[in-house]
């Protein structure tokens, strides 16, 4: 079977910087992929450049079949990819229920399918249906991410890419919004993080990447991954020796 | 009371007019981050289609919708045209776009249908009611009605519909909504469509009820952006309080007579808008840092909309205006051109041809005040004509009241104008880009309403002219006749020589380093010692004097001036002038100004071109915007790369065969095979040969990047001396040079540092790690003076600096580099580094106008320390090129260097090895220990990359959650299972098992 998004020798540059090379990665259908690596490994550039934000100066991205690549992301969105930004970018100076309804846009219509979806968000958040009618910038962290899961999954994604998930947030809260995504994946969707908490991104996710210095260098399944003593090596430096050697 | 109600009523239709302006504006700002200048002219088109439509007898019912969607196509043009095509160049360029639009469309419409006022067609019934004297009329009912059913109409668009809450969403978060599937660039043409529609509408009310007059109505949108400002700018509700404001306030001004005694005053013209340039500059100057964040804010987004357009990457075509030391080194041809200039008025030219090379010094004189300001400081300003204007009157009122004499009235004029300019000056200290553009062009609005027919300033009791008698003729000082026009044409180019001679100098001088680096970042300039504030002071006035000096001359010349010379559409003029030159170029603004009055000439000579200059400025400003950004000054440039390209074809082919030639014949050279050819055109620019003849590099070299040495090959380089650190301010006893204790900061309630402390020894590496999002760069902006702790102390050298801003603490001794490179992007990599030797130049603006031995001194010893910090840092490769042309290690490398030749003993470097490979790294965590063991330098170091900080750093500290959770040597900070569970976020909170 084909696997539900495919990206083939991508390679990003910001200006004459290079940022990935020749990246190669699958996401097969139902799968949670977590993508992890340094500050600067290129994660959130690979994340931008799926979700239509960057374009690669080369390189293939296929979504169930077509590819996508240098497609703008408003597009990118209505085949069904959903990029939750790191930062989250949420429409700040408007209210939480607005949010939610922009996140409906891909699909715009039945207002009645709309409802319902905001419906089923606010009884998986319900801190969600507290602040209805506040500006998302009166948020705490915490709630701000809810929102922006929340609002990412109002068009019902194919495909969910989530970059840095617990960025500044408590662990609790983290913990709490992984399990949402575990839930997601389990209806259905298939899920790609990235995540600076190694250990969170192994042990929620089926396989893994590890990035370093904008390549893959290496994949697998997460349980393996996470006894593996060179991932947290290459994650605290980019060195293969362990850390701990005195 | 009963008379201030009947003001206060009569007042509503302005009040109606200028809501439904100040909301289109705000929908615009809001979905492009630009304040459209052009907004009036899609107030004033649709007014005068209207007209013309009625002449014709189409039915108003037809006519009013036609001219109502005319000012939205007009607005989705300018964004089509304007707005997206300018969008990489930055908001500051997009609002100059739309003040060509602007220009475009007024010249058009004042051209086809005149200046005289016209009758618009009335769309309500003629006719009023009688209000204690007064009548309102149904057409100002009519207009207010409509304002209120619009703009209650488009809030409940805004917030009822699908459309408006996708346009919403759109102006919030372009990011955001291209994620959910809305396209912005198509959410930007919908509200420009909707904010021209509106404008179009409030014209065609405006048109019937007032006369037309195509400046008069579309200026009408000045008291909008103010009501827009008023309100912030943010949201429709703002903009209406704004608009009832404002409009309240100018239907006020007549109540004045109410006062007893005061009834004088109402007859003053132009009140109105004295009282709305005084509520604008108060309003920008209060709340100034507001608007300069958003402005801040859309800076950003413009950044997000470069990175997405790695697609098609903006290449600036803008030349690189600076040159080396030209006093010492005028070349041969500006000798020839200045001998024609003096030359040939004796070859007895015709009168007009005289006046018109009078014409054009004035044109030099007044455009490089531009150069100097929006050029070279990016200030824009949009009322130089206005201070040309101050110049002349306040001449006038010099030679009237005191019979003084010229030349003293010229510095007289200067200074005067000067001060006038400060006063914008100080308000452009608080906003800046698209705000000060419409608070200049307020302040000319002001001056062409108000202080230019003021009896006290004018003596011309409220008439459109000043008057003075000719210098030399019967009732004043006999000292000079200028009736001879080539006498007067020697003075004017005398002036205008002085002009660019101080401007040459200053342009080279320290002085005119710290401009170019404030309009590169003013972050970074402030970063390096340079006091922002008094340079923009200093830049505003300099260009307000030299406005001035045109001023005078305008009235010397003849005797009389008209206000009209000093109007609005004057100033679009010089600015065109300016744009067409080049902007930065001091030569291109002299070329523009001759090319401006020979068109001048030639417009007034074939009659059926008369009135077409404003059109053909203002065209000729959007095409150079648009098409060729360089402007005069880069024609040279261009010709060398059409003509070098042929040569170089030329000169690669003969090459080849000269090498197979030699090849076969049995020749091996060692430097031949691999040196380029290189052509040298006779225009080309002497800098780089000079250059490398000062760093002892013979020949230049291709692109031979990146520059790599290791530390032992730098041993046999001299060292860089930099200015031996002076100590005697400090004041240690032996505690850290660098103390930070308990600092907090917050933003909005949010703790992003929290109760950190930190310190640096003398000659130490201090190494300061955390995840993302820790506070790390807060905190080291809190050291450097960029932000201020709500709790805690900074000291450094053992002096309390924690209320120090940027510039002083970098005077005593801190140097800072950026996580994004923040080098100047125009300028090349020597000018970057001499920047930075501007703490440590003592001369001052005095030495570098006049240039003074003492200033060439001071110069060249600059210039030394910077060779031998490029020297040192190995960078002689790439000199002399353009920042922006460089690979990002490198600007990594120029950056570091530029801390070295400011001679600050304690560099912060934020994150210097993101972007660099492995063995740039490498080399980087050399350079750091080398400079510490050679120079003494204590270094701050912010990094990602653990490996490179623990191997570089004498001591650590971890910042988590804006909270230091450990320090101490590396090992140590390595082996402490918190910093291992904040780094991996360790399962069920215990340490990691490594």
């Amino acid at each position: 079977m084909n696997p539900l998004l495919e990206v083939r020798g991508l390679n990003v540059s910001y200006g004459a910087i290079p940022a990935l090379r020749d990246v190669d990665l699958s996401l097969a259908e139902g799968e949670i992929v977590a993508i992890v690596g340094a500050n600067g490994a290129g994660k959130s550039t690979l994340l931008k450049t799926l979700a239509g934000l960057l374009a690669p100066s080369s390189g293939e991205i296929l979504l169930d079949g077509s590819s996508i690549e240098g497609l703008p992301a408003y597009d990118v969105v209505r085949r069904g990819l959903t990029l939750l930004p790191e930062g989250r970018e949420l429409f700040r100076e408007l209210s939480v229920l607005d949010n939610l309804h922009l996140g409906f846009w891909p699909i715009r219509r039945p207002s009645s399918l709309r409802d319902e979806r905001v419906e089923r968000m606010f009884e998986m958040f319900p801190r969600l249906r507290e602040r209805a009618h506040q500006h998302a910038s009166t948020l705490s962290g915490g709630e701000a991410q809810m929102l922006g899961v929340a609002r990412a999954l109002m068009c019902n994604p194919r495909v969910l890419v989530v970059d840095e998930l617990s960025l500044g947030l408590a662990p609790i809260v983290v913990a709490q919004l992984f399990e949402i995504l575990d839930e997601v994946n389990q209806a259905g969707t298939s899920v790609l993080i990235v995540e600076q908490f190694v250990h969170l991104a192994l042990e929620h996710s089926h396989r893994a990447y590890v990035l370093a210095k904008g390549s893959v260098v290496l994949t697998g399944p997460s349980s393996e991954l996470a006894s593996d003593e060179s991932i947290v090596a290459s994650y605290l430096g980019g060195d293969t020796e362990p850390l701990t050697a005195s | 009371m009963v008379d201030l109600l009947v003001y206060l009523v009569l007042s509503l239709p302005l009040v109606g007019a200028y809501a439904m302006l100040a909301i289109g504006i705000v929908v615009i700002f809001r979905a492009s981050r630009v304040l459209n200048l052009a907004h009036g002219a899609m107030a004033m088109l649709p007014a005068y289609l209207l007209y013309d439509m009625d002449r014709h007898h189409v039915p108003l019912l037809i006519g009013v919708p036609v001219a109502v969607a005319s000012g939205g196509a007009l607005g989705m043009l300018t964004e089509r045209v304007f707005i997206r095509t300018l969008r990489r160049q930055g908001p500051t360029a997009q609002t100059v776009g739309t003040i060509a639009m602007f220009g475009l469309v007024v010249a058009l419409v004042a051209q086809h249908y005149g200046t005289t006022p016209l009758k618009g067609p009335h769309l309500f019934p003629d006719g009023g009611v009688g209000l204690k004297g007064s009548t309102l009329f149904y057409g100002d009912i009519g207009l207010f009605v409509t304002a209120v059913v619009s703009a209650a109409a488009l809030l409940a668009l805004f917030k009822f519909t699908d459309l408006g809450l996708s346009l919403r969403g759109a102006a919030d978060n372009r990011v955001a909504a291209s994620l959910v599937g809305i396209d912005p660039d198509r959410s930007a043409r919908v509200a420009w469509l909707l904010g021209g529609s509106l404008a179009g509408l409030a014209g065609v009310l405006l048109g019937g009820v007032n006369n037309l007059s195509p400046y008069v109505l579309s200026l009408q949108m000045l008291p909008a952006f103010v009501a827009a400002l008023i309100g912030g700018l943010g949201a429709l509700g703002g903009a209406l309080v704004g608009a009832a404001v404002v409009g309240v306030l100018q239907g006020l001004i007549p109540a004045i007579g109410l006062i007893p005694g005061a009834r004088q005053i109402t007859g003053q013209l132009g009140l109105p808008q004295l009282a709305l340039t005084i509520l604008a500059l108060g309003v920008m100057y209060r709340r100034g840092s507001r608007f300069s964040s958003s402005d801040i804010r859309a800076e950003q987004a413009t950044g997000s909309a470069e990175i997405t357009a790695g697609r098609r990457r903006f290449q600036p075509v803008l030349p690189v205006a600076r040159q080396r030391f030209a006093g010492v080194q005028i070349r041969a041809w500006r000798y020839l051109l200045l001998m024609a200039l003096l030359a040939w008025p004796f070859l007895n030219p015709p009168f007009s041809l005289l006046n018109d090379g009078i014409k054009a010094g004035q044109y030099a004189i007044a455009a490089s005040s531009i150069v100097l300001l929006t050029g070279w400081v990016g200030q824009i300003s949009l009322c130089q004509a206005a201070f040309v204007g101050v110049g002349a009157y306040s001449s006038a009122l010099a030679i009237r009241e005191l019979n003084v004499p010229f030349p003293i009235t010229l510095i007289l004029a200067a200074v005067i104008a000067a001060l006038a300019a400060l006063i914008l000056g100080i308000v452009a200290l608080r906003v800046r880009g698209l705000y000060l553009a419409v608070a200049t062009l307020i302040f000319a609005y002001m001056a062409d309403s108000y202080l230019f027919v003021a009896g006290w300033f004018t003596g011309s009791g409220g008439s459109s002219s000043a008057h003075v008698n000719p210098v030399g003729t019967a009732g004043t000082s006999p000292y000079f006749d200028f009736s001879d026009r080539k006498t007067f044409y020697f003075v004017v180019l005398a002036v205008a020589g002085a002009v660019v001679f101080a401007l040459l100098n200053l342009r080279d001088s320290k002085t005119g380093r710290a401009f170019f680096a404030i309009r590169g970042s003013e972050t970074a300039a402030a970063s390096l010692g340079i006091n922002v504030r008094r340079y923009k002071l200093i830049a505003f006035s300099l260009s307000g004097a030299i406005a001035g000096l045109a001023g005078n001359l305008a009235l010397t010349g003849s005797g009389t001036v008209l206000s009209s010379s000093f109007a609005i559409r004057v100033s679009l003029l010089m600015l065109a002038i300016a744009v067409v030159g080049g902007l930065q170029s001091l030569g291109g603004c002299v070329a523009a100004s001759i090319v401006f009055a020979g068109l001048d000439e030639l417009f007034f000579r074939v009659s059926a071109l008369t009135g077409y200059l404003d059109v053909v400025s203002a065209a000729l400003l959007a095409v150079v915007l648009l098409v060729y950004p360089g402007g005069l000054a880069a024609v040279p440039h261009s010709l060398n790369g059409l003509l070098g390209a042929h040569v170089l074809r030329l000169q690669a082919v003969a090459g080849a065969h000269w090498a197979e030639f030699r090849q076969r014949f049995g020749h091996r050279s060692s430097d031949s095979t691999n040196r380029p050819w290189y052509v040298r055109l006779p225009w080309s620019s002497p800098r780089d040969g000079v250059l490398r003849a000062g760093l002892g590099l013979a020949e230049p070299h291709a692109i031979r990047l990146p520059v790599q040495t290791t530390v032992s090959e730098r041993s046999e380089v001299p060292l860089l001396e930099v200015p031996p650190i002076d100590h005697s301010g400090w004041n240690l006893h032996g505690g850290p040079i660098v103390d930070v204790r308990d600092v907090r900061v917050e933003f909005a309630g949010l703790v992003a540092v929290d109760n950190a402390s930190l310190r640096i020894e003398p000659g130490e590496i201090v190494g300061l790690i955390g995840p993302n999002g820790a506070g790390k760069t807060t905190l080291f902006n809190a050291v450097s003076g960029l932000v201020v702790p709500t709790r805690g102390t900074v000291s450094m050298f053992g002096r309390d600096v924690t209320q120090l801003p940027v510039h002083e603490r970098a005077r005593l001794g801190l140097g800072r580099t950026f996580q994004a490179v923040q080098l100047f992007p125009q300028l090349s990599v020597y000018e970057n580094l001499l920047v930075a030797t501007h703490t440590n130049n003592p001369t001052g603006l005095a030495s570098h106008t006049f240039l003074t031995r003492r200033g060439i001194r001071n110069e060249a010893a600059a210039e030394e320390t910077v060779r031998r910090a490029i020297r040192f840092m190995r960078l002689e490769e790439v000199a002399d090129r353009t920042v922006s042309a460089l690979p990002f290690g490198i600007l990594r490398r120029v950056e570091i260097t530029r801390t070295l030749v400011t001679g600050s003993p304690v560099v912060m470097l934020d994150e210097p090895a993101s972007g660099l490979d492995n063995a740039e790294t490498d080399l980087l965590s050399g350079l750091l220990i080398e400079l510490r063991d050679t120079l003494g330098l204590s270094l701050l170091l912010i990094e990602h990359d653990v490996r490179m900080v623990t191997s570089v750093s004498d001591r650590m500290y971890v910042l988590v959650h804006g909270k230091i959770i450990a320090q101490g040597t590396p090992q140590e900070v390595r082996d402490d299972p918190h910093v291992i569970a904040a780094y991996l976020g360790a399962p069920d909170d215990e340490p990691a098992p490594v």
